[in-house]
C-alpha cells in the first residue's frame, strides 16, 4: 500500500547522512515526495541547518554513526531547542548504541523507502496529536 | 628372675653376717676367758707365789739373819726384838692373804701342814724374842744351833712345796688355756672356712644366676634380632608379598613368645576390616603350625569399633596381654564351635602415625605372657607396620608405573584437545571478528544498492528514466557490488598462506590490512596511524599474508592492552603508531609498532612468546603470539624485537 503522498508534499525534511552516496540517492528519493529536503553530511552541518529552519522543518531523519557530531549528539541538541521535534533515526546497527528512546522511530538500514515514509507519516500524525 | 637373684644375695649376706657375728662372739668370749684365766693365774698363783716367797724369806732370811746379826752384835737386842715383832706381824698378814687364795684340796692340805709348822715356827720365834729380851747370847747360840733350823727349815720346805703347787697349778691353767685356745681356734677356722665356702659358693651361684639372666636376655635379644633379620629380609625382598611377610612375622611372633596359636592381619584400607593373612589352624587339632596356604580370613569391623578380645587392641591402639582372658572386659566368649579355647592372649596393633595398619595376635603360650613378650611383639608389630606400609607404597608405585604410560597418553591427549579447543576458540573468535568486519564493510554498499533499486522504480514511475540515469544507477550499483565482492576476497585471501616468497610493499600491505580492519580500531576508539619517512625503501621479499597476520596479531594485542587500560583510565585516547624505516645500510625494513596500552612489564617480556602465555586472564588464549613465531620462522629473515 502506498503511503499518502499528499501529506508528505506539505512537509519539510532535514536529512543527515555522512555516507555521501546514500545521502545522494535517498535525498533524490525524498525530494520527489517532500515539499523541501535539507541535506546535511554530518551532525554539525545538520544542526546549523536545523537552527536556520527550525520553524519550517517538520521531521528530522538522521544517521547515528557520523564523524564530527554523531546523530545522538545532534538529537540532544535539537531536542534542547524543540522538545517536540519529531526525529527518525536510520541506523545500520541493531543495538542500543545506535538507537534512541528519545526519538519517534528507529528505522533499520538497509532502508526500505516505503517503511521510512510510513514512519514519517506516523511521526507527523503523532505530532498532530500533541498540543 | 631378678627377685630370685635379690633373694639369693640377701640370703648370702644374712648367712655370712650371722657367721661373722657368731665367730666374733666366740672369739671375744675366748679372749675374755683367756684374759680371765690370765688374771686368775696372776692373782691366784703369781701373787701367791710372791707372798709365799715373802713368807719363806721372813723366816729363812729375816728371823735367821736377825738372830745371826744380834749374835754377832751387828744389831742390838732391842732392834732384834723389833724386827722379830714386825716379822711376825708381816708373816701373820701375808699368811692370811695366802690362806684366802687357797681353795684346792692339795692347797688346803699343804696349808694345814704349813699352819702347823708356822705355829711351831712362831712359837720358836717368840722364844727367840724372849732370848733377845733376856739378851742371852748363849741361849741364842743354842737356840740357833738347835731349834731355829729345825723349826724353820720344814716351814720353808713346805712353803716351797706350796709354791711349787702354784707353779703346777699355773701350768695346769696354762694347759687348760692351751686346750681352750686350740678348741676355739678350730671353731674360728671352721667358721671362717665355712664363711669362705659359703661366700664363694653363694657368689658363684648368684653370679651364675646373673650370667644366666644376662644370657637369657641376650638370647632373647638374639632371637629378636634373628626374627628382625628374617622379617627385614622378607620386607626387603622383592618377591615377598604382604601375605608372605605376614607369615614370616607370624612365625617369629609365635617362636619368640612360645605361643601355640596366633594370626597376623592387615586392615583393609577401604573397609577397615581385619584381614588375617596368616593364622594357625585353630579349628582342628593343629597346633603351632602357621598356615601358609594364603587363606584370607576376614574379621569384619563393627559399626563403630572392633569386636571382642581380638578387636580390643585395635580399638585402643595399644598392645595388651591377658593370662586369664575370661576376666577381660572385652572377652565375649562367643568363640565359634570347635575353636581352640583361648587360655592366654597377647595382641598388638600395628600403627604408623596413628593410622592402624594391622595386628599381631598370639595365644596359648605354655607359660604366662609377660611384659617382655609384649615388648617383643610391639617391636615386631612396628616392623610389620613398616613392611606393610612399604609394600602398599610399592604396590601403589607399581600401579602408577604401569599406568603411567596410559596416564601420560591420556594427559597428552587431553592437552592436545585443550590446545585444539583453544585454537578453535581463537579461530572462532577471529572468524566472528572477520564476519563482523565483513558485515560492516558490506553495510554501506548494501544500503546504497538497496536504495539504488528502490530509486530505480521511483525514477521509472516519475518518468525520469533515461539512458544516462540507468547507466548511472547500474554503474553505481555494480561499483558497490564489486566492492562487496572484493571485501569477501580480501578476507578470504588474508587467511590463505602465501604460496611463495614475493617482493611486496610493506607499507601497502599494512595499508591493506588497516583498510580491512580499521573498523575494529574505530569501534574501540583506538587511533591507528601509519607513517614512513621519505625515501624509505619499502619493498621486501617474503610472504605478504603471513606478514599481515603478524602485524595484525601485534596490533590486536596493542588494541586489547589499550582497551583494558581504558577500563581503569577511561579518558585515555588509544593510539597505535606504526612507523616504517630502514636500517642504516638500507638493507632491511623496520616496522615498529608503538601503543599507549601500558607497555610490557619485565617479568612478562621473556615469556611473551611461550605458548599459551597470556596476561589476559579470561579473554586471552595465548595463541596469537605463538602464531607469530612460526610465521616469522617461515619468513626466515624476519625478526621480532620486543
Amino acid at each position: 500500500m502506498m503511503p499518502n503522498t499528499d501529506i508528505l508534499k506539505t512537509l519539510s525534511v532535514l536529512y543527515v547522512e555522512d555516507d555521501l552516496l546514500l545521502k545522494e540517492t535517498l535525498g533524490r528519493v525524498l525530494k520527489r515526495r517532500f515539499a523541501t529536503v535539507y541535506e546535511a553530511k554530518d551532525g554539525i552541518e545538520g544542526f546549523k541547518i536545523y537552527k536556520a529552519h527550525k520553524d519550517e522543518i517538520d521531521i528530522v531523519i538522521t544517521d547515528v554513526e557520523m564523524t564530527g557530531m554523531s546523530g545522538l549528539e545532534l538529537i540532544d541538541k535539537i531536542l534542547e531547542i524543540n522538545e517536540f521535534q519529531q526525529i527518525i533515526i536510520t541506523t545500520g546497527y541493531n543495538d542500543k548504541y545506535h538507537m534512541s528512546d528519545k526519538v519517534c522511530m528507529n528505522v533499520k538500514k538497509p532502508i526500505h523507502v516505503d517503511q521510512l515514509l510510513e514512519s514519517v507519516l506516523f511521526c507527523v500524525a503523532k505530532r498532530g496529536v500533541k498540543p | 628372675m631378678n627377685i630370685k637373684i635379690r633373694r639369693k644375695i640377701y640370703l648370702l649376706l644374712i648367712f655370712t653376717t650371722v657367721l661373722l657375728i657368731g665367730t666374733g662372739i666366740i672369739g671375744f668370749k675366748e679372749m675374755k676367758s683367756a684374759n680371765d684365766r690370765f688374771k686368775y693365774v696372776y692373782s691366784e698363783h703369781i701373787v701367791a707365789m710372791a707372798d709365799l716367797k715373802k713368807l719363806s724369806d721372813l723366816y729363812a732370811v729375816d728371823i735367821v739373819d736377825t738372830s745371826h746379826k744380834v749374835q754377832a752384835g751387828n744389831v742390838t737386842w732391842e732392834d732384834g726384838i723389833k724386827i722379830i715383832d714386825e716379822t711376825l706381824q708381816t708373816s701373820g698378814k701375808t699368811w692370811d692373804r695366802i690362806k684366802v687364795r687357797n681353795n684346792q684340796q692339795e692347797e688346803i692340805r699343804l696349808q694345814a701342814e704349813i699352819e702347823n709348822l708356822l705355829t711351831t715356827a712362831n712359837k720358836a720365834t717368840t722364844e727367840l724374842s724372849d732370848i733377845f729380851s733376856k739378851k742371852d747370847k748363849d741361849a741364842l747360840r743354842i737356840f740357833r744351833e738347835t731349834i731355829l733350823y729345825i723349826v724353820i727349815d720344814p716351814l720353808t720346805q713346805k712353803i716351797e712345796e706350796l709354791s711349787y703347787l702354784q707353779v703346777t697349778q699355773s701350768k695346769e691353767e696354762y694347759e687348760k688355756s692351751e686346750a681352750l685356745y686350740s678348741k676355739s681356734r678350730n671353731i674360728l677356722i671352721t667358721g671362717m672356712v665355712l664363711m669362705l665356702f659359703l661366700s664363694v659358693f653363694g657368689v658363684r651361684s648368684i653370679v651364675g644366676v646373673i650370667i644366666k639372666n644376662v644370657q637369657a636376655i641376650k638370647q632373647r635379644e638374639l632371637d629378636f634380632q634373628t626374627a628382625y633379620a628374617n622379617v627385614t629380609e622378607a620386607l626387603l625382598s622383592n618377591n615377598m608379598d604382604i601375605e608372605n611377610i605376614s607369615i614370616t612375622v607370624h612365625k617369629e611372633a609365635m617362636r619368640l613368645t612360645n605361643s601355640a596359636h596366633g594370626y597376623v592381619a592387615e586392615l583393609d584400607t577401604e573397609t577397615m576390616d581385619l584381614v588375617a593373612h596368616s593364622l594357625t589352624e585353630m579349628m582342628k587339632d593343629g597346633q603351632c603350625n602357621v598356615d601358609t596356604t594364603h587363606k584370607r580370613m576376614t574379621f569384619p569391623k563393627g559399626q563403630d569399633s572392633y569386636n571382642a578380645l581380638w578387636g580390643h587392641a585395635l580399638n585402643t591402639k595399644n598392645g595388651f596381654y591377658v593370662n586369664n582372658p575370661k576376666e577381660h572386659p572385652a572377652y565375649k566368649g562367643c568363640i565359634p564351635e570347635g575353636h581352640a579355647q583361648i587360655k592366654r592372649y597377647l595382641s598388638v596393633p600395628s600403627v604408623i602415625g596413628g593410622r592402624l595398619i594391622g595386628q599381631i595376635a598370639v595365644a596359648n603360650a605354655e607359660r604366662d605372657y609377660t611384659d617382655d613378650d609384649l615388648n617383643v611383639i610391639e617391636r615386631l608389630a612396628m616392623i610389620y607396620a613398616l613392611a606393610v606400609e612399604r609394600k602398599r607404597i610399592e604396590e601403589k608405585l607399581k600401579y602408577f608405573n604401569e599406568h603411567l604410560q596410559s596416564m601420560v597418553t591420556t594427559e597428552v591427549e587431553k592437552r592436545r584437545l585443550q590446545e585444539q579447543l583453544l585454537i578453535q576458540q581463537s579461530k572462532m573468535a577471529s572468524m566472528g571478528e572477520m564476519i563482523s568486519l565483513i558485515a560492516h564493510q558490506w553495510k554501506q554498499p548494501l544500503n546504497a544498492v538497496t536504495l539504488n533499486v528502490q530509486d530505480f522504480r521511483d525514477a521509472y514511475k516519475q518518468g525520469e528514466l533515461d539512458d544516462k540515469y540507468i547507466d548511472n544507477i547500474v554503474g553505481s550499483t555494480m561499483q558497490q557490488i564489486d566492492f562487496m565482492a572484493k571485501t569477501i576476497d580480501d578476507f578470504r585471501n588474508f587467511f590463505i598462506p602465501s604460496k611463495k616468497k614475493i617482493r611486496f610493499d610493506v607499507k601497502a600491505a599494512i595499508d591493506e590490512l588497516l583498510s580491512m580492519f580499521m573498523h575494529v580500531y574505530i569501534r574501540h576508539n583506538v587511533d591507528v596511524s601509519l607513517k614512513s619517512e621519505q625515501y624509505v625503501l619499502l619493498n621486501v621479499e617474503g610472504y605478504p599474508n603471513e606478514f599481515k597476520q603478524v602485524i595484525l596479531n601485534i596490533l590486536n594485542n596493542a588494541k586489547e592492552a589499550i582497551v583494558s587500560r581504558k577500563k581503569i583510565e577511561p579518558q585515555i585516547k588509544g593510539d597505535i603508531l606504526i612507523n616504517i624505516c630502514n636500517t642504516e645500510d638500507k638493507s632491511k625494513v623496520i616496522v615498529s609498532i608503538k601503543d599507549n596500552g601500558g607497555g610490557i612489564s619485565n617479568d612478562v617480556i621473556t615469556k611473551i612468546f611461550e605458548p599459551y602465555f597470556t596476561t589476559k586472564d579470561k579473554e586471552g588464549t595465548g595463541i596469537g603470539k605463538r602464531q607469530v613465531n612460526p610465521i616469522f620462522k617461515k619468513i626466515s629473515r624476519g625478526v621480532i624485537l620486543v
